[in-house]
Formats: C-alpha cells, structure tokens, sequence
C-alpha cells in the first residue's frame, strides 16, 4: 500500500471516528428537540418518527404558559453562577495551597479533599436539610447557595490542584525575585495563567449546579423558588408523561449551559506558560 | 474585556442576593404549580397557619381543584395557607426530610403503605374520631374506613381511591369472534385467542420491567385470585413454598412464550402499559383510568376510544381480592396546627362540595361515600366501574397478613417491585423459576431483618 493510499485511509478513519462520535453525543439531542415538537398521539405511535408530521410547539406553550419555567431558569442560574463562583474564590485558595507549600500532611489534606466530594448526595440530603432549616432558609434559593458549595468547593480545589502545578515554579520564583509577596504570586501570577483550567472548572461546577434535582426538591417548596428541574419533574401526572413538555423543558434548560461556555470559552487560551521560562 | 467581565460578574452576584433574600411577592403560581399564600395576599386575621403538603394526582385538574378549595380554606377560615404539590416519585424522599428535621407539614395526603413504612416510628396521628364523626355523617366504604385502620386506628381520613381496571379492545375481540373474559383463566385465553404478533397485535399488555410498578399491582392481583400470597395471616414469609405463586408465574411465563405479550414486556416501566395501549399494540392492559381520560379527552384517539371497552378486574378462582389504593388525610404528630388541620378534613368532606369535586375528577379516582352507588355520575359505564373496584377493594401489600409488622414488611419490599423483577428473570433467562422465587424469598426475609432488627 502506497503512503499516500496510507494517509487516504488514515484520514477516513479519523472521520469515520469522528462522525461516530459525533453522532453519539448528538443524537439524543435531536431526538430531544425532535419529540419536543410532536404532538403526544406522535409521541405513543408504534413507528417513532424522525422528523414530526405535525410539528407543534404546544411543549413550549405550556411551559411558558402554565409553568413557572422562565423564573425557574432565572433561579437556577443565579444559585449556579454564585455557587460556580464562590467554589472558585474558596478552592483557587485551597488547591493553591496543596499545590504549592510544603506541610505536613499536605497529602492527607489532599485526599480528604477528593473524599469529601465523593460523599454520596443521599447521605448528605437529611442533615443539610437540617442545618439549611436551622438557618432559616429553607424554601429559599440562599439555602441552595449554601448547600451547593459542599460538592462544588471540593471539586474545584481537586480540579484546580494540577491546574497551578502546571505554572512553572521559576516563573513564580522572578516575579518573587522581583518584588512579589506570596499572595500576590499567587493572585496576580499564577491565577491568570491558570485561567484556562479556572474556566473550564467553573463551567463544570456551574453545570453540577443547574441541573442538581435532589437538595432542590427537599428544600425547595414555593412555586416562585423553584428551579427549573423541579419544574420539569413536576410536568408529570400520572403515568402517561407528556414527554413534548419535558423535551421542550430540557432542551431550553441546554441553551444557558451553551451560552456560559461560548461567554467563557474565549477566555479558555492554551500556551499562556510556552516559553515563559527556559528549557 | 476583564472590566466587563468584573462588571457583569458583580452586577448578577448583588442582584442573586437580592433576589434570594426574600421571595417573590407578585409572581402569581401557574396552573398546577405550588401556590403559596405570599406576602402580597395577606391572610385574614386571627386563624393562624396551615402547612398542607399534596401528591400530585395523576390529574392537573383534580389538583386545581383541590388547591382552589384550599384557598377557598384560607379566605373563608381567616388561615394562612401553604400549599405544595409533590410528584408521587419524590414524595417520600422530601417527608422523610421532612420528619427527620422535625420540620413536617400539618397535613398530607397519605395512604396505608406511607404509614406502615415508618414502622416503628410513626409519624401520623390517630384520626380515628374523626373518622367515626365524618362516617356518622355520611358513611363510608367498609373497606375504606375499617380496611384502611392499622391494628384498629384511623391513620388518615379516606378521601378517594384509584381503581385498576381492564381497558379491552372491542374491534379486536370482535373480529377474532372471542368472549369478554369474566374469569383470569377466560382472560388468558382470550389473550392468547386475539394475539396476532406477526401483525404486532399482542393480546395483554402486561409488563415486567423491573421497575414496573403498574404490573407489580397487576401480578398481585392475580396472585391472591390464584389462591397465592407472599406471607400468610401471621406475616410468615411463605413465597418460597406457596402454590398460587408459583401457578402464577406458570401463567405468565406461558404467555409470554406464546407471544400473548409483547416481547419488549420485559423492559416497560410503569408507564409501559399505557404506552402499548396508545400504540394499539396490546388488546388489554390494566390500569388506572387515566388511560381513559388521555384517549377519551385527544381526538387523536377517537377511534381508539370509539373501540374500547373498559371493565373490572375478572374474578378469580380462590379469591376476588384486587389491590386498594385509598388516599386520604393525614395530620403529622408533629403538626403546629393540628386543629386547623382537622377543621381542612372537615372542610373538604362537606357533601356538596365533595360531590361536585368526585363528579369532575370521575373517573380517575372513586369516592368513599356509600351513598354515591347508583348516583347519577356513579351509576354507568366507566365510572360505575371504578366505584365498584373501590367498594371491593381490599388487598394491601402483604395481603392476607394481618400484623402490623408484616405489613411494614411488604410495604417495604414492595417498592422495590419484586414480582415484577422475578418475572423479569425467568422470561429472561437470567434466573430458573427456582433461583427466581428463592430470589424473592430472600430479599423479603433481608427487609424483614432490618425492619425488625433481627
């Protein structure tokens, strides 16, 4: 086989790879936005069809018509954006601190950290419901700003740990050299050429806050405090789901997720460190 | 670019605190949705609170019904109202919250198998003496007031009941020149009688998805026709030598084979058999009538309707039981308003009001009054179906088991749907009938351990 014949084959490949890939990730997304515009008589039919015959948007009517949905979104985001952002004003601190000073037991700080993300949500649900009630702020979007951070402030200072590794230390060491102080190195060095990885963890922890269903529904009850999984989940009576309403739901409830990644991903530059120090 | 950002970053941290501080006070609460008395409606004075906590039914309508009689509560009885409507799936899980942080509602829509889950802990009060004072009034189903008493006490007060009945296709038992069935053994024939799976036409649409709780209620029921139980009077667990259960796993598993039932059977959730019925795959599935309402209430469906027929559950041949499923009202030990709670129970029993709610939610759930039988609502067709289903209606989980341990026992167990997750294995393959009712037997006896300790 000639290297060019090689390459060809090479090439088709990777595309064959790609389009596999691509289909699988997404696919469900169609059939989401697809079966939010069928009508339930299409929706219960014994051939699924790929494109609705009769394409409707009473999904979208009634989600905001009958539903809180908008204000439900407008909840959702602002519980995620803050928690996002506090996590990464707590943990940048944090995994600053495992990443770079040496202590005693800076391993152990280090692993306790990644366990206490993994602690299971069904375990945490009671008491978190208690203390949110001893404070007063059940039935409120502040006591889900405050129980959210107990995943996201744990996952953002594991995630962050290697993020300020990969900042050269001699870099660090100049603008010390220079003048520096240890906060500042830390905040005016390291933190901007760690944005990239900063971002990237926002957009993650802002995304385990969106769509986060369990603490919402034991602690929130009014209508008005609802986040929009909640309002989603309370689309259904019975046992024959109005799947055209939960479609439409969870497709709208996609495009915040996208805009936050589009407003960010600019800020998402590789190779700020290339050649910042020498070989 | 850093400045915008900076900028835009503060303005929605201050306005999320503003927000979040207090809650909304013009947002009026859509259809369906939680309503709250807000800040801006405030209560009348002098009547003090009432925290009332709903499962959605499986209707919008009966639940805008009922939240207009709670604000009528509200207004009329000078109470500050609070009202939540929790989907059936995540009802528990916020009321355990609930009753761990001592934080309850005052009062719920509850049933016999949320109460006897708290075994030993109750957290329901005893409502017995307002039982008896409603029933004196107007009284009750039997196997309303006196089936739903645990060791002899009201934990809630009925309010109605879902039926399960058999939706049936006329069309195609016509044209295959088959009976309606009036027994379960007529019902198997004729299932296998009107199957033409080369068509996709499968005679009964009963699934066994291991999450299938519809078919769960439905194996039961034939159990105890067959003469079968999972634990016997004394709450002894007897699944692993018991005769009708092992006849009915027989029978299913015979349909099955015979492609009497869709093969995809094995993967439906709850929503399985109604999915089958709407595709106008299966002739005949049971449920509850919320099938009927969504083909009587499309004109999509018009001609599935026009074709079906719904009746009751055929009789069985060692027992008639079929499964209760009462609602009623429950008010919380823990309840700060306990009187206003009981005032509500009263207030949405009264006759006239009742009446016309049960005569607009018909057929979705029964009433519970006696009276009712015969009522020009009650008396024909679907409705007079569903009544009847509920006067007889006297299976629970753990049926025939009379002790209160027992009882927690199989409610317990139930919710991890475990005839239908047996069924799902030997139609599978994954498990002979042996393995699959010893299976069975020993998650019963696990749940019997932890909830009694032992």
């Amino acid at each position: 086989m000639s290297m060019k014949r090689k390459k060809k084959l090479l090439y088709i490949l990777r595309m064959v790879m790609v389009a596999v890939c691509l289909i699988a990730a997404l696919f469900p997304i169609y059939w989401m936005l697809n079966t939010s515009f069928k009508t339930q008589f299409e929706i219960y039919q014994k051939t699924p069809t790929f494109l609705p015959k009769d394409p409707t948007l009473d999904g979208y009517k009634y989600l905001f018509t009958k539903t809180p949905y908008l204000n439900a979104l407008k909840n959702s985001f602002l519980v995620a954006f803050v928690c996002a952002l506090v996590s990464i004003a707590l943990g940048y601190p944090v995994s600053y601190v495992v990443a770079r000073l040496n202590f005693r037991g800076r391993q152990g700080v280090s692993k306790l950290i990644l366990f206490s993300y993994l602690i299971p949500t069904s375990v945490l649900y009671i008491p978190l419901f208690l203390f949110v009630s001893k404070c007063g702020l059940t039935d409120n979007i502040l006591g889900l700003m405050l129980i959210y951070p107990t995943f996201t402030l744990p996952y953002v200072s594991w995630m962050l740990i290697p993020h300020v590794r990969a900042v050269p230390r001699d870099i660090e060491e100049a603008a010390t050299v220079d003048g520096c102080t240890r906060l500042q190195c830390m905040y005016r060095i390291v933190f901007p050429l760690a944005t990239p990885g900063i971002i990237s963890t926002f957009i993650f922890a802002f995304s385990m806050c969106w769509g986060e269903y369990m603490y919402a529904l034991v602690n929130i009850s009014s209508s008005e405090m609802k986040t929009f999984p909640l309002v989603i989940s309370n689309l259904i009576f019975g046992d024959i789901y109005p799947w055209n309403q939960i479609m439409a739901g969870a497709i709208l409830a996609c495009v915040p997720i996208l805009l936050v990644y589009i407003f960010f991903s600019n800020l998402m530059v590789g190779g700020a460190t290339e050649g910042g120090v020498k070989a | 670019m850093k400045k915008l950002l900076a900028i835009i970053l503060a303005a929605v941290m201050v306005l999320s605190i503003f927000a979040g501080c207090g809650k909304q006070t013009e947002t009026a609460a859509p259809a369906g949705e939680t309503k709250a008395q807000t800040a801006a409606e405030p209560a009348p004075a002098g009547g003090g609170s009432l925290v009332i906590w709903v499962e959605k039914s499986f209707s919008e309508d009966v639940d805008k019904l009922i939240d207009q009689r709670i604000q009528a509560f509200g207004q009329e009885k000078g109470v500050e109202v609070k009202a939540e409507f929790i989907g059936a799936t995540d009802y528990m899980t916020k009321l355990n919250a609930a009753v761990e942080a001592g934080n309850v509602p005052d009062l719920t829509l509850a049933n016999p198998y949320k109460v006897v889950s708290y075994y030993p802990s109750n957290p329901y009060s005893d409502v017995t003496d307002l039982v008896e004072e409603i029933d004196a009034q107007r009284p009750m189903f039997d196997a309303l007031k006196d089936g739903t008493k645990i060791e002899g006490v009201n934990y809630f007060v009925p309010f109605y009941a879902a039926s399960s009945l058999l939706f049936l296709r006329k069309d195609l038992f016509e044209a295959k020149g088959v009976a309606l069935p009036t027994t379960w053994e007529e019902l198997w024939d004729a299932a296998i009688a009107v199957s033409d799976p080369e068509n996709g036409i499968y005679g009964l649409g009963m699934g066994c998805g291991p999450t299938d709780e519809d078919c769960e209620n439905s194996f039961r029921a034939m159990m105890w026709d067959m003469g079968g139980c999972l634990m016997d009077k004394d709450g002894n667990i007897v699944a692993g030598t018991d005769a009708g259960l092992s006849a009915m796993i027989d029978k299913y598993v015979e349909l099955y084979e015979a492609e009497a039932i869709p093969p995809a059977a094995i993967t439906w959730d709850s929503g399985g058999n109604n999915k089958t019925y709407l595709m106008g795959e299966s002739a005949m599935v049971i449920n509850v009538p919320t099938l009927y309402n969504a083909i009587r209430n499309d004109e999509q469906y018009a001609e599935l309707f026009a074709n079906t027929l719904v009746l009751n559950l055929p009789a069985g041949s060692a027992d008639d039981a079929v499964f209760g499923n009462p609602s009623g009202w429950a008010i919380m030990k823990d309840a700060k308003n306990p009187e206003n709670a009981r005032e509500f129970i009263k207030y949405v029993s009264e006759k006239e009001w009742y009446d016309t709610y049960m005569d607009a939610i018909a057929p979705v759930f029964a009433p519970v009054y006696q009276d009712l039988v015969g009522s020009e609502t009650w008396g024909s067709g679907v409705n007079k179906q569903a009544i009847e289903y509920v006067q007889n209606a006297t299976g629970y989980y753990g049926y025939p088991c009379q002790t209160l341990e027992g009882r927690a026992i199989a409610s317990k167990n139930y919710y991890s749907f475990p005839i239908a997750r047996m069924l799902n294995s030997i139609v599978t393959g994954s498990a002979t009938k042996d393995e699959a009712i010893a299976q069975l037997e020993k998650e019963l006896k696990d749940t019997a351990s932890a909830v009694t300790g032992g």
